[in-house]
């Protein structure tokens, strides 16, 4: 019988016993692997990983991570990561999910998320597309994308979730591709180990509505920014670049929001405190 | 950042890179195969099992030749020497239509890329005391690829005999999207 301690976790004591259906050759498959590596690598203790999704076929992560999970509400996964981490600033908090569920319904959250730049990392999944429910284009697709639901395009400008967040007050920033998975674990590394909110945009490709991201594996940059706390310097990077460099782009020491702990307090105690 | 890639030769990190490489091999292997049966494609399916066989089989070798040795831990994020590919990285040309011969041009590539850096460690001067376990893997990796060939050219004389199989790729054309 192995010693199941935390010094002798691996990767896959990490990953539950369901196995992910995802369509073969979704990056998401490399983006599970990476986070079960990177949580064997910090050794985090099971018990102190919360893991929340949002909707969307990157949202079922939780239930293939072997620790504390919720799969909640389309785009409310941050207002619910916020609040476990409110209640138990121990914890781990990692919030996970895609594109549409972050940047488009949860796009109110994710601002404010930013602001407060509490102690959390969000890792987005970004495929451009609405996958689960068959392909409609997301707030990150191209403009001129053409499909059966939006014929000739969108016409509309994508989102910039790294410029976004920028501005919004995240502390760390980074892109990775799903392509490079040893990138990719060292950034969720870097980004659990942060203080502060932490952004982990993925570029991971939808190989069954949007098999031209295939082509990712060629034209994606591994690992080529270098990180800077300097804002002004952050923003020119951020917008300078054509979406396909990845690495850390901004992180900086903030000021992180840790409202008063309520653990251990009793029902007494909240009942006293709103007492007229 | 910077994404280490230098060359680590010091023979127990090697190896420990080595059962790394297997170990997300046979974990990709394993899960895609998996998946590609829940799709309902059960002849891609059976290429990654076997596949996935023959991973944990050279995996076997590995462990052997370590026997009562600790490998060490080595950073997830650490690439073995320069031109190292992921194994898994392949894999995001997989599908779920994916024909059989499909599928084992995919494995090839895979096992390729262990291949490939066995015969990096062979080349290098300073793992002698390694040779003995990378040579066992370089001889199995090549005795398996002549396996595989003969499967695949099987697959591809019943994939060229079957409508089914024709079909499924005219319904695939243009690199696999629904669009």
């Amino acid at each position: 019988m192995r010693d199941m301690t935390q010094e002798t976790l691996t990767a896959k004591d990490y990953l539950s016993d369901i196995r992910p259906i995802w369509c073969p050759g979704c990056g998401h498959f490399f983006i599970l692997r990476a986070l079960a590596q990177a949580f064997a690598w910090l050794k985090l203790p099971k018990e102190q990983i919360g893991l929340i999704s949002g909707i969307g076929c990157s949202s079922r992560i939780p239930a293939y991570i072997n620790a504390y999970g919720f799969h909640g509400v389309h785009g409310r996964a941050l207002a619910l990561g916020t609040g476990l981490k409110a209640v138990r600033p121990d914890m781990h908090v990692i919030v996970a999910g895609g594109d549409g569920d972050g940047y488009s319904i949860g796009g109110n959250h994710f601002i404010h998320a930013c602001r407060r730049n509490m102690d959390m990392t969000y890792i987005v999944m970004d495929n451009e597309v609405y996958g689960m429910t068959k392909g409609q284009p997301s707030p990150t697709t191209e403009p001129d994308w053409e499909s059966k639901f939006a014929p000739h395009g969108t016409g509309i400008r994508t989102f910039n979730p790294l410029g976004v967040a920028l501005a919004s007050g995240a502390s760390f920033i980074a892109r990775g591709f799903a392509g490079d998975p040893n990138g990719l674990t060292k950034l969720i590394v870097e980004a659990i180990e942060h203080k502060g909110f932490s952004l982990v945009e993925i570029k991971s490709p939808c190989v069954t509505f949007r098999p031209e991201e295939k082509e990712w594996s060629k034209t994606m940059r591994k690992m080529n920014v270098v990180p800077t706390d300097d804002v002004v310097e952050a923003a020119r990077k951020i917008h300078s670049s054509d979406g396909l460099d990845t690495g850390i782009f901004y992180q900086a020491t903030l000021p992180v929001f840790e409202p008063h702990s309520t653990k251990g307090k009793t029902v007494l105690d909240f009942e006293k405190e709103f007492e007229v | 950042m910077n994404h280490p890639k230098e060359n680590h030769l010091d023979p127990l990190r090697v190896l420990a890179m080595i059962h790394a490489m297997i170990e997300e091999s046979i974990y990709h292997t394993e899960t895609f195969a998996y998946t590609l049966n829940v799709h309902h494609n059960d002849k891609a399916a059976k290429v990654f099992h076997l596949i996935c066989e023959q991973f944990k089989a050279e995996q076997g070798i590995v462990l052997n030749g370590t026997l009562n040795v600790d490998l060490p831990t080595i950073p997830p994020w650490e690439e073995p020497y320069t031109e190292y590919i992921h194994p898994s990285s392949v894999l995001i040309h997989a599908n779920y239509l994916m024909s059989e011969s499909e599928a084992w041009k995919l494995m090839h590539e895979m096992v390729e890329i262990h291949k490939r850096f066995y015969t990096f460690l062979c080349k290098e001067n300073s793992v002698n005391t390694l040779f003995s376990v990378v040579d066992q893997l370089v001889n199995y990796c090549n005795d398996c690829g002549e396996k595989n060939k003969r499967l695949e050219a099987k697959a591809e004389t019943n994939r060229s005999k079957s409508s089914e199989d024709i079909d499924i790729i005219a319904l695939h054309s243009n690199e696999g999207g629904l669009w």
